[in-house]
């Protein structure tokens, strides 16, 4: 018997061998990042080879004699006429729970020194954005805890809202803020114990930036225990161009993991101004035909099919979001330079920051008449929107008779009421970095403002009082706060219970 | 590159008419060389150059490479040459290189495909992980 058993296995073992078939080919040229390669017939786009010692690459272009590999590693490891295999795999990166807490590279390799990422899945960087099907309208909010944003730029999860600005606008604190607000309230959340609460989970991707920023970032966001639902991707200024161009790519596959396990995840791309940079100097090198400031043809869809990925999947799609705030640079202010209209006419909403008003004290400094979000005042919640809802229109109104204020005295009665609301709102407004605000207290602040409290408070005094109202509300009046952010509703009772509060806290902040 | 377009363009075409049954044709490529020799085109080196590019290209599509370490039967080499046929379609001539670096097994390589079974492409992993 044994014997039958053993001839079947030699004749098994005859046709089993283990022959590998590969496709190569060898390097023809070798320069700034990008070897060019001759051979390779069977290479796909996108897909990664593998080099000698060890190093990979992306083929960019796959013309008819050769092929055009960007190379993600150490290029001095490679020589003219080494061989090249293709992979046959798509570049993919580790995906899931695992990465929260991790600083890893494009490649979702770690960085941070706290052993490999225990990651079981891995997501293909290059993906096909959610179609309309599965899609649903924005209606949930995403509270960036940054007052001037959440008042009258309202985003939603899902939503693509740009952050743009010229350089030290304080375009990065809003993003950080964004995710210590993220954080915080995944905190508070889960303390609840909430069944119904949905935590947003957080993706940084750092391109082309100084690795001092990236370690001042880093600092900040352990220093608030946001690392705990954060992922840092990045490629620094001293990475190779094809890294910094795959950051993006790898951060939205880790999004899109939460995101289609039905849960909530936010993405920063700061900025996607370098992005693009570092994608025309890759396409100058490939030898592709630049275009305007000379960008390849394909920039635009080089950010829309990024931004595309961001959506907000309805119930039979598990009902995840990915929310994308995208980083554009402005050079002297001016939005209408080529990449930043590009993304602008993408996204769903600007949140333009001013240099004039940085430089004038107005932190964050957001230019009302410039932003606007497209889609996210449907996600505000009831309470918020009833106090915020006018002020957006009042604060643009002002910064158009602020010219005339110098003229005060000329004025009727009903613009200097004007102006002077307008000066409290724009102070109420001014917010130190790394603090946001909880939604309910904001919406104190602003009922407070609304209700005139605040009428026969000096102007210069007004962050002060904005300071006090939001101490007040976060001890002796948190009950009050509680109950807007449970009912999410301004009742009968809640103002009844909002007026006592303010009333209470008029007279502590009168006899301070 | 853009700039020699032409002489590409130029040497592909004597590169088709080089062609017979499938194969470069000796003779036919005797006959090319001597008639460019005769009305040499503009840029003849750089013709030359490209078409001898293309032409090596077109012989590696049809030439399997045998790489081994230790003997190699004629029988094996004979199977082999049924087999490569029958991936590709059409006749393959097989070419022999004794290669020590293998340590034991073979390698064939036919145009951009490498089919290898040896020792040292079996140690490739480990070095990987060493790495």
């Amino acid at each position: 018997m044994s014997s039958v058993v053993e001839q079947i296995q030699s004749e098994i073992n005859k046709l089993t061998t283990n022959t590998q078939k590969s496709n190569v080919g060898v390097i023809t040229s070798l320069a700034d990042g990008v070897a060019h390669v001759e051979g390779l017939s069977g290479v796909m786009f996108n897909e990664m080879v593998e080099f000698p010692n060890n190093v990979f690459g992306i083929a960019l272009n796959l013309e008819e004699d050769e092929v055009g590999v960007v190379v993600m590693g150490d290029m001095s490891r490679l020589k003219e006429g080494d061989e090249v295999k293709r992979t046959e795999k798509l570049l993919s990166v580790p995906v899931g729970k695992a990465l929260l807490g991790r600083v890893t590279d494009a490649l979702g390799a770690p960085l941070d020194g706290k052993g490999p990422i225990n990651s079981e899945e891995t997501y293909a960087v290059e993906r096909i954005a959610p179609g309309i099907i599965p899609r649903k309208s924005v209606d949930q909010p995403l509270q960036t805890g940054i007052m001037a944003i959440d008042a009258m730029i309202p985003i939603g999860r899902g939503q693509r809202e740009l952050i743009i600005g010229d350089r030290a606008t304080g375009k990065t604190t809003i993003a950080i803020d964004t995710i210590i607000n993220q954080s915080n309230m995944n905190k508070q959340g889960e303390k609840s114990g909430d069944p119904d609460f949905r935590p947003v989970y957080s993706i940084y991707v750092a391109i082309g930036q100084k690795n001092s920023n990236i370690m001042r970032t880093l600092k900040v966001l352990e220093a608030a225990g946001a690392m705990d639902y954060t992922v840092l991707v990045t490629a620094p200024a001293a990475d190779n161009p094809a890294n910094q161009y795959l950051a993006p790519y790898s951060g939205t596959a880790m999004g899109e993991w939460f995101m289609e396990n039905g849960m909530d995840a936010l993405i920063i791309y700061d900025d996607l101004s370098k992005h693009a940079v570092a994608y025309r100097q890759m396409s100058l090198i490939l030898k592709r035909p630049s275009g305007r400031e000379a960008y390849p043809g394909d920039v635009f869809y080089l950010h829309s099919r990024l931004l595309e990925r961001s959506a907000r999947l309805n119930q039979d799609s598990g009902g995840g979001s990915l929310t994308a705030l995208p980083i554009i640079e402005t050079q002297g202010g001016d939005p209408s330079a080529y990449i930043p209209t590009n993304v602008i006419s993408i996204t769903d909403g600007q949140v333009f920051l001013d240099a004039d008003l940085f430089n004038q004290g107005v932190r964050p400094a957001v230019s009302v008449g410039t932003s606007v979000s497209r889609v996210g005042s449907a996600a505000q919640i009831k309470a918020y929107k009833k106090v915020a809802g006018k002020v957006k229109l009042q604060l643009a109104q002002f910064r158009e008779l602020a010219a005339f204020s110098q003229f005060e005295s000329d004025l009727d009665a009903k613009t200097k009421s004007q102006l002077e609301t307008g000066k409290r709102t724009v102070e109420i407004f001014k917010q130190p970095a790394s603090s946001p605000i909880p939604v309910e207290i904001q919406t104190t602040v602003l009922w407070i403002l609304q209700n005139g409290f605040l009428d026969d408070v000096d102007v210069k005094d007004m962050v002060d009082a904005t300071r006090s109202i939001i101490e007040y509300f976060e001890t002796r009046g948190e009950a009050v706060a509680a109950k807007i952010l449970s009912t999410k509703a301004l009742g009968d009772e809640v103002v009844a219970e909002l007026k006592s509060a303010s009333e209470d806290w008029k007279r502590s902040f009168s006899n301070s | 590159m853009a700039g020699n377009r032409k002489q590409i363009e130029f040497a592909k075409k004597l590169l088709e008419i080089s062609i017979e049954d499938g194969e470069v044709n000796p003779e036919r490529v005797t006959a090319i060389l001597e008639e460019l020799k005769k009305n040499p085109p503009a840029k003849y080196p750089k013709v030359l150059r490209a078409y001898l590019k293309l032409v090596k290209k077109e012989i590696k599509k049809y030439t399997a490479v045998l790489e081994h370490s230790g003997a190699i039967s004629d029988k094996a080499i004979l199977e082999l040459g049924k087999e490569l046929f029958e991936i590709y379609g059409r006749r393959i001539h097989v070419t022999t290189k004794s290669s020590e670096e293998l340590i034991a097994g073979v390698r064939v390589s036919v145009g951009d495909d490498v089919y290898e079974n040896s020792i040292i492409s079996r140690m490739q992993p480990l070095r990987s992980i060493s790495l």
